[in-house]
């Protein structure tokens, strides 16, 4: 059954757009501290994570040795030596922290059973937090994080989310707790709109995908430069990968992440590190790395890792023996 | 680290390292006793085939056995869906739910659904060389397809009772109640071969639901389609590049998938004996009996062409002047190596082959004991066509030293001879039995 024709799937995208939708959203979470928690973390990642202030947060990239992305992820900087690494790869970067430790005083634990999180989103996000938590959010900046609390429970709420919408926040709770966070914004929700989220196409494909936001499946053995993040980069400071980058953005890059629209709405395309080929004629010129249906788009939409010197953005290519065009990957 | 500045191109799975003395570059395979190397790829496909040929003679050996086509897939598919029921249970009383949830980095938020399955299903696929991609992986739904399946000759049988076990894996993972179908089982000679899921609790309880869970087939409640543009594909993509991903982005080499396959290589196999321990066959000597019988068969089918003979004689770079023993032991070798045992020549000469290997690894974890007089069989009767009738295999257990299995290929009389009662032979014998 094509997303596209999914019912259910497209009440819940569509109430996080026009109204609010709330969801279980955990990731894995690293706690990491120690006086060079700031320098290490800056050693691990490429943006800048030394001058992150305070409640702030930062979405970064790990890249291996050659420059490759190895996990994306969100520091937060809760207090002074003690950060949050939201990740969904924990395991594999406790083992890569360990190999590249160093001097570096520092220590890290996994602290994913201790924390849930759940992400309200959509434009009467703030509305339905405000009824929840004691404190309001109304002043809360992008990317920042601050305590709260609901009730005697305490959490911590992030102005973030994984959907596009500009009003979206993370709520991160004990997870001794989490029945009471769930229970309330259920009740609370109901009151203006807003729905639980209960599809994984809604939590992870069709918001992120119409907003640009990636999947580590959508850059697997890719660079900063080939999927956009070029900014996020800061080549003032060191960091693992730095001089095989420096090397690589000597010239610019061989593929490039793209987004493409499919008018056929019954196309069947399928992503992930075999994806669908792109052909240009008869040419292949890239992958499909994902395909989903843009509810707000109004039409399917997906990603492709294309040759930069085959393909661009505009060019009508065959997918699945279908006519795709390739787009930016914003598609809101 | 290797020095992938210096990878071969279009090396095949990962093999490429450059020795650091010599400046050479590094293979895995197998190797002959005649030193015909065999590459990793050829050893992956040698190996994967070989647990197939195995699970056709097991399953054809079961039809015989238990002539019941419900009796018998019942008995396969009740006891392989017991084994995942317990295996994925909330306890996890095995850890497997654990390093599930680990290795393939499932997040915190994907509780339960149709993904899971997806995602343990494909991984799964691979290592298996089952070539085809995954066309949703949604909480309620899961489709995927196949194109290439190197396990399509044992039959729908075998795809029934994975079906069949693979809801129960998702049952235990998920605790929802599932519809899952094989609409188009390969052994059945359709091309494309799709296994889709669904939760009842989005699409209902199908209206074919009532029956044997493994009988599910056929369409699922959602509908299904077959057409695409995509070439059918012969052969999994890690075999060229190396590398697998999973649909969370969790990462095998072609070589910790070869690792994962042949630890539990004779799957199907194992299943088929599963079901005849469930409903007591093996209580009755005849079933074994029909079991080697099957396997006689096999081994002597294998090799008894000129053609066959001679080619496996080249495959394995045998001098003209080896019509010995050696020959069949030289194949054994390569059994042995492509499934990871630990494994040794005891001796290897004109007159005798002893090869030994670990039983515990062979007989699967020490926990299917029937493998080894199927192997016996199988190999007795390899050992007639591809040296001749002069020679036998024989499992050694006096001789076999602490914890092995000892395989010895020589000449001895084969054949069971009965001749009238009270008849006696020239040397005062009555009966010559050699079987």
């Amino acid at each position: 059954m094509l997303i596209s024709t999914d019912a259910s799937v497209k009440a819940q995208h569509d109430a996080v757009r026009n109204f609010v939708g709330f969801y279980d959203f955990t990731h894995k979470l690293l706690e990491v501290t120690g006086e060079d928690a700031a320098a290490f973390l800056d050693y691990i990642f490429v943006a800048d994570i030394a001058n992150l202030a305070a409640g702030k947060a930062r979405y970064t990239t790990m890249l291996d040795e050659k420059g490759l992305i190895i996990d994306d992820v969100i520091v937060f900087h809760l207090a002074d030596g003690l950060y949050w690494v939201s990740t969904l790869f924990v395991e594999e970067l406790i083992r890569w922290l360990d190999a590249h430790k160093k001097g570096y005083a520092v220590k890290y634990k996994n602290i994913t059973d201790d924390w849930k999180m759940y992400s309200i989103q959509g434009p009467k996000a703030k509305e339905l937090v405000n009824v929840v938590v004691e404190s309001p959010v109304d002043d809360l900046k992008f990317f920042s994080i601050v305590d709260n609390s609901m009730g005697d429970a305490p959490v911590k709420v992030a102005r973030s989310g994984y959907t596009g919408e500009k009003v979206g926040y993370e709520i991160y709770i004990a997870a001794d707790n989490v029945e009471l966070l769930e229970s309330k914004l259920a009740s609370e929700a109901e009151k203006i709109g807003g729905i639980q989220v209960t599809e994984v196409d809604v939590m992870a494909y069709t918001l992120a995908t119409e907003a640009g936001f990636i999947l580590m499946t959508d850059v697997l053995e890719c660079n900063p430069f080939e999927v956009g993040f070029e900014k996020t980069v800061n080549f003032d400071k060191d960091f693992i990968g730095k001089s095989a980058l420096e090397l690589i953005c000597e010239v610019p890059p061989s593929r490039t992440l793209l987004g493409f629209t499919v008018e056929d709405d019954e196309a069947r395309i399928y992503g992930g590190w075999k994806g669908h080929l792109v052909l240009k004629g008869s040419e292949k010129v890239g992958r499909v790395t994902k395909y989903t249906r843009g509810f707000t788009a109004g039409k399917n939409i997906g990603y492709a890792l294309v040759e930069t010197a085959k393909a661009k953005v505009g060019d009508t290519v065959t997918i699945s023996g279908v006519p795709a065009v390739l787009t930016d990957r914003n598609f809101i | 680290m290797p020095d992938t500045e210096r990878l071969i191109p279009n090396n095949t799975s990962d093999v490429a390292q450059i020795d650091e003395d010599s400046g050479l570059h590094l293979f895995r395979g197998m190797i002959t006793p005649w030193d015909k190397i065999k590459s990793f790829k050829e050893t992956y496909e040698f190996v994967v085939r070989h647990a197939a040929m195995f699970a056709v003679t097991w399953t054809n050996a079961n039809k015989v056995i238990e002539p019941d086509y419900e009796k018998r897939q019942s008995a396969m598919s009740d006891q392989w869906a017991e084994e995942m029921d317990f295996m994925w249970s909330e306890d996890d009383p095995m850890g497997a739910k654990g390093m599930f949830l680990d290795r393939f980095a499932i997040p915190p938020f994907i509780k339960e659904g149709s993904y899971l399955a997806a995602i343990y299903a494909d991984k799964g696929d691979e290592q298996t060389l089952l070539a085809g991609h995954i066309w949703q992986a949604s909480n309620d739904r899961f489709e995927k397809e196949i194109h290439w399946c190197p396990f399509d000759i044992v039959g729908p049988e075998a795809c029934d009772v994975s079906q069949g076990g693979g809801s129960h894996f998702c049952i235990g993972l998920s605790g929802q109640p599932l519809n899952t179908f094989n609409p188009e089982r390969k052994g059945c000679g359709d091309r494309y071969c799709h296994v889709v899921q669904e939760t009842r609790d989005k699409y209902d309880e199908h209206p074919n639901a009532d029956g044997y869970e493994w009988e599910h087939w056929g369409p699922p409640v959602s509908g299904m389609r077959k057409e695409g543009a995509e070439p059918i594909k012969t052969e999994c993509e890690h075999l060229t590049t190396g590398t697998y991903y999973s649909p969370t982005g969790t990462k095998w080499t072609t070589g910790e998938l070869y690792r994962d396959f042949t630890m539990w290589p004779m799957a199907y196999s194992t299943t088929v004996i599963g079901g005849l321990r469930r409903t007591g066959k093996f209580d009755d000597p005849a079933t074994m009996e029909i079991v080697k019988v099957m396997f006689d068969t096999a081994g002597k089918m294998q090799f008894a062409e000129w053609n066959t003979r001679k080619s496996i004689r080249e495959w394995l770079g045998v001098p003209e002047s080896v019509e010995d023993g050696r020959v069949l032991g030289g194949y054994i070798s390569m059994i042995f190596q492509a499934r990871s045992l630990e494994w040794r020549f005891a001796e290897f000469s004109e007159e005798r082959v002893v090869i030994d290997t670990d039983r515990v690894t062979f007989e699967m974890f020490g926990q299917y004991p029937e493998l080894t007089p199927a192997y016996i069989a199988y190999f007795d009767a390899m050992a007639k066509v591809l040296v001749n009738t002069e020679w036998i295999v024989r499992l050694d257990e006096e001789n076999a030293p602490e914890g092995m299995a000892r395989f010895v290929i020589e000449k001895g009389l084969y054949g069971f001879r009965r001749q009238k009662p009270g008849y006696t032979f020239d040397d005062g014998s009555e009966v010559c039995d050699a079987d």
